[in-house]
């Protein structure tokens, strides 16, 4: 389960292979919850971000585990 | 989320005619999001979380072709005809990432772009995952002694009330501050009858930005997204998240600045960098952003607010009204 960050809407994605890595996997939640595409947003596993690079089952993620998906962004003036 | 049997781009191009770019919209949440809330607002959908299957139909011209001149979202009790207004700040976003224009409004009558819908072929675009979306209802309450603020008037689907101690704190804290900053706002979104809800916003909380924060920006890490929602989900007295607000501090100009009140301004919702923020983490439709800065004619000590929020589908200004 891929869940957005105020935990308001989220995705259960099925048969999720462990070698998938954790940016495959986001590239899926990013479409699957219609999140703006070219926004970096990150993965999150009890609190950790999770690298992008790693397998599922490097950083540990099991199955029927919920991830939290949140964005990286800046606000600003530009001024 | 929607499906459609068509495919959407958008395309832009310069005076010459010649394109620059060309990119896949797939992205419509925003307009899902208002056409759900529309009609749970309406009672035509129960609040329960579901997702109702929708579906985006593109509007062409009277010449046919290709070209969508607006677009039709239903659902099945429901359905609403929207411009393309709301791919306006996607198209500056693109044109400032490309380093086409220094910043938005600036050179835009340079380019044109339009938006164009090709049928898909049956059983186009195979998925690799098998899904299923799941949401939370929205948080309506119905209670209207939660702020003693009056109805809304209602000309907007949502009315917005800030309580006024909220809004004084952060209009002082613009005047003081050097660097931007930023808080949660917490409060209660209230139904008050078809198709009519309030935003209430009775608290803010500051989001620590650390060292993340200049007077041009203020970073949100996606460690910071789950320190506000822990922090509002820890409240006892049923508020609930409605948004954010931060401020832009004044150009280091002011200082030096012979006239008394410079008539320059920092009261805008800046795109891309607000905008992203808005659309990336407070994507639900009722979500509104508070911005306080130095207001046009008037001294840098003394600061304006501005709301900001999502209308039919994109960002726009938002009037508010002040209870005690």
């Amino acid at each position: 389960m891929v869940k957005d960050w105020a935990g308001n809407q989220g995705t259960r994605l099925e048969d999720v292979p462990l070698d998938m890595t954790v940016g495959e996997l986001l590239a899926e939640a990013k479409v699957e919850l219609g999140l703006p595409p070219r926004t970096p947003y990150h993965l999150l596993h009890n609190d950790t971000k999770l690298g992008q690079g790693l397998t599922l089952q490097e950083v540990g993620v099991k199955d029927d585990e919920e991830v939290t998906v949140a964005p990286a962004v800046s606000a600003g003036s530009g001024c | 989320m929607f499906r459609s049997r068509f495919r959407f781009t958008l395309s832009i191009s310069d005076e010459a005619g010649f394109p620059v770019h060309r990119e896949d919209v797939q992205d419509f949440l925003p307009l899902y999001e208002d056409l759900l809330f529309r009609a749970v607002l309406e009672g035509s959908v129960p609040n329960d979380g579901g997702l109702p299957p929708a579906s985006l139909t593109p509007l062409f011209g009277p010449g046919g072709g290709t070209k969508v001149v607006g677009l039709l979202a239903s659902l099945p009790s429901h359905e609403r005809t929207y411009g393309l207004g709301l791919l306006a700040a996607r198209v500056e976003e693109i044109l400032v990432e490309r380093k086409l224009q220094e910043a938005p409004d600036k050179a835009k009558a340079r380019f044109a772009w339009r938006l164009e819908a090709h049928e898909l072929a049956h059983g186009a675009q195979p998925r690799r995952l098998r899904s299923s979306r799941l949401r939370q209802p929205y948080p309506l309450v119905r209670d209207m002694r939660l702020f003693a603020g009056g109805g809304g008037t209602h000309e907007e689907l949502v009315s917005l009330f800030v309580r006024r101690p909220v809004l004084e704190s952060l209009r002082e804290e613009a005047a003081r501050l050097e660097v931007e900053g930023a808080h949660a706002l917490v409060g209660h979104l209230v139904q008050e009858g078809p198709g009519a809800a309030s935003v209430v916003v009775t608290d803010h909380s500051p989001i620590e930005v650390g060292a993340g924060a200049s007077r041009a920006h203020c970073e949100f890490t996606p460690e910071l997204f789950l320190r506000i929602r822990q922090q509002v989900g820890s409240r006892t007295d049923g508020a609930v998240l409605l948004g954010w607000a931060h401020n832009h501090p004044p150009p280091a100009c002011v200082a030096t600045c012979p006239e008394p009140a410079p008539t320059c301004g920092m009261l805008f919702f800046s795109n891309p960098q607000d905008h992203e923020v808005h659309r990336a983490a407070f994507a639900a439709p009722y979500m509104v952003a508070l911005v306080s800065g130095k207001e046009p004619g008037r001294r840098a000590d003394e600061p304006g607010v501005r709301a900001f929020g999502w209308q039919e589908g994109r960002i726009a200004e938002r009037r508010f009204q002040v209870f005690e």
